[in-house]
């Protein structure tokens, strides 16, 4: 089926993306202005022995990389450092350990925190693609077989307000009207102060939690879904080869799943997965408004707050999973669709 | 018009397969309170076991939309506004859906213009022969798989390898496509198949031998072969009997000899002339000037008047009756209502 080589082209150059990402990632922190040490502790009274003691306890004090002492201002070093003993190559030998640095505010471990996070952002974006690409695809569908009536042009219309609405406008009018009208939570992941008597109820609690910025998610995602679905199918449905379906004898609904849908399905695999990567980082505004605390939100807090270590760290994550998306979809579309193969 | 349509249509022994009377085809416009566009205006033809019919005329002169017609495969806009089509007895005009999608392939199959874009791209070739088999439960088990040695024998027949069953269409050359389109097409065993300009986009070799091979398969099989086609050369070839379309209506209709030999309409005798003769390789090819009309816009007269060379007054105020003129050869022109 899939051949080898492509596929290790593929994962080779996924890798070589990251490993890109990762260099970019330290440079472009430390091309930026500002003191690391100073930003993160904003104190006037801070002596100039704890800022030292700051630098020293985080490693600022070392060089950049061999021959940069540090790149904002530019300051030219020593070349024939212990690379080891360089700021770039710790940062390294450090992730390759799973290390991704100490965060300046909270003094936890980046690694884990950012690791808790990215669950919750899992949890509720997973949720909410999974919703607006079902209801995207089956409405699209359907616009796109009843093309030119009032069906289509009512989906057409709903599509393109939904997908047109401002994230954080429609988060806080369903938060306003959830909470008001449903008696649905405000924010966060569960009722501060809560406890429960078993598992079960606790999945209720986070359930109900999940309501709101999972439906703002899947409204503001299914109108591209059902957009694209709906346009890819009426091209669809004109090619010669549905014709010949037709002329074969099949029923519209052999046609429709046999030929038609999964050649529509091609562009829409490819938006599918470069959302699943963004949306990672995209989740900030529905995790601000609705206090979810996910990665969106927490790189919200770290810019804020200056706080370099979570920032990097939350980028690669981001990163990682946009790569990664592209990876899935690079090899599903593979599957999907022989002509690439041979390419 | 005309009484009984059986002795208009042009001699041969075998039984009449196929009748189309009178159809006339409206396309709806888009815009509210515009007239529906008649793509085809009452057409007849018969076709007889293990003929072939040519069906020329220039693009725009509802060829297509009469093929689709038969196969009830109108886009959503176009009707059948009159006529009946029969086959082997039954107006496939009186059909439910679901009967008419048992007749395509089963009895009446087609092979579209341009087999790039007929097959799908995603799915092997065998896959969809297979497809075709398992519809109208030809499969052994009724399962793809079961099909396998079937479209070998079809791939086989069209000088494909059987091997080759497994490729996706891009893995094919345009020739091979339109083998396969063929398979396809023969995979049923029906008794009729309407080949849709089926060399159109190949180059002069491959179309030679796509269309010796449906010759041959056609005689081979016994079929009964509606072939769609610009090129007269072909037609002189294999055609058995001709039907010359124009603007939506029968120009004229007989029987090969009498279409080449003694053209009555002045738009056959047009495209004849715009033919090379082989027995005169230096002659001018003679293009007919001007395009056929548009469907929104019909002449009120004679449709071919405006670029007809012996036009006269009646011919822009009246449009021509279908005229007999002996068995099995019509044509509609007032220029032979005398004879």
């Amino acid at each position: 089926m899939l051949g080898s080589r492509y596929v290790l082209k593929k994962i080779g150059w996924a890798v070589l993306t990251i490993l890109f990402v990762i260099v970019l990632n330290f440079f472009l922190f430390r091309i930026l202005p500002g003191d690391p040490a100073r930003s993160g502790v904003r104190d006037p009274r801070l002596t100039a022995q704890a800022v030292e003691a700051i630098r020293v306890r985080f490693g600022l004090d070392k060089p950049i990389i061999n021959c940069f002492q540090s790149l904002n201002p530019v300051e030219v070093g020593d070349c024939f450092v212990n690379p080891m003993d360089t700021q770039f190559f710790i940062y390294a030998r450090n992730l390759l350990q799973g290390e991704l640095g100490i965060s300046y505010h909270s003094n936890r471990p980046v690694a884990d925190l950012l690791l808790e996070r990215l669950w919750n952002t899992v949890l509720l974006v997973g949720m909410g693609q999974i919703l607006s690409i079902i209801i995207g695809i089956v409405i699209g569908v359907i616009a796109a077989w009843k093309v030119r009536t009032s069906v289509d042009y009512g989906a057409l219309i709903g599509g393109l307000v939904a997908w047109s609405l401002p994230t954080f406008w429609l988060g806080i009018i369903l938060l306003m009207m959830g909470s008001r009208h449903f008696d649905l939570p405000i924010g966060g992941k569960i009722t501060p102060g809560a406890t429960y008597a078993n598992a079960w109820e606790q999945v209720l609690d986070v359930g109900r939690h999940m309501i709101l910025p999972t439906l703002t998610f899947t409204i503001v995602f299914v109108g591209e879904y059902l957009l694209i679905m709906r346009s890819t199918m009426v091209d669809v449905l004109s090619e010669d080869y549905v014709l010949t379906a037709k002329a074969k004898g099949l029923n519209n609904y052999q046609i429709l799943r046999n030929h038609a849908l999964r050649n529509s399905m091609l562009p829409m695999v490819t938006i599918i997965a470069l959302n699943l990567g963004f949306t990672v980082a995209g989740a900030i505004q529905i995790e601000a408004v609705f206090s979810w605390p996910g990665l969106g939100q927490t790189i919200f807090e770290a810019v804020n707050r200056r706080d370099y270590p979570v920032l990097q760290g939350a980028f690669l994550i981001i990163a990682v999973a946009v790569v990664f998306a592209n990876l899935i979809a690079d090899l599903l579309y593979s599957y999907l669709d022989p002509r690439v193969r041979a390419a | 018009m005309l009484s009984s349509y059986a002795d208009t249509i042009p001699l041969t022994e075998a039984p009449i397969l196929l009748e189309v009377r009178d159809v006339s085809v409206e396309f709806v416009s888009k815009q509210k309170g515009a007239p529906a566009a008649r793509a085809v205006d009452h057409v007849s033809f018969a076709l007889r076991e293990g003929e072939m019919l040519g069906l020329v005329g220039e693009s725009g002169c509802g060829k297509t939309t009469l093929m689709l017609s038969l196969m009830r495969l109108l886009p959503a806009a176009g009707r059948i506004v009159t006529g009946s089509i029969e086959f082997m007895g039954q107006d496939l005009l009186d059909l439910t859906e679901s009967e008419m999608s048992e007749v395509r392939w089963r009895n009446i199959s087609i092979i579209f213009q341009g087999a790039m874009n007929a097959l799908n791209p995603v799915r092997t070739v065998g896959d969809q022969i297979a497809e075709a088999l398992v519809r109208h439960g030809m499969a052994p088990t009724g399962k793809k798989s079961s099909a396998a040695g079937r479209v070998g024998d079809l791939l086989e027949m069209v000088g494909i390898g059987a091997n080759r069953a497994n490729q996706y269409p891009h893995q094919y050359s345009g020739g091979m496509r339109q083998r396969a389109m063929i398979a396809m097409a023969l995979a049923c065993n029906p008794q009729v198949v309407v080949a849709d300009e089926p060399t159109t986009a190949l180059d002069v070799m491959i179309q030679a031998q796509i269309l010796e091979l449906l010759d041959e398969l056609r005689h081979k099989l016994g079929l009964s072969v509606i072939l769609v086609t610009h090129d007269l050369g072909v037609v002189a070839e294999v055609c058995d009997t001709v039907l010359v379309m124009y603007g939506g209506v029968t120009a004229e209709y007989a029987d090969v000899d009498t279409i080449f030999n003694d053209p009555q309409h002045p738009y056959t005798q047009q495209l004849l002339n715009a033919f090379p003769d082989l027995t005169r390789p230096t002659a001018r090819l003679i293009s007919i000037p001007g395009a056929p009309p548009r469907l929104d816009n019909l002449p009120p007269g004679c449709r071919f008047a405006p670029r007809c060379p012996q036009v006269f007054d009646r011919c822009h105020s009246e449009p021509p009756a279908l005229h007999r003129l002996s068995d099995g050869h019509l044509a509609s022109c007032h220029l032979v209502e005398s004879r």
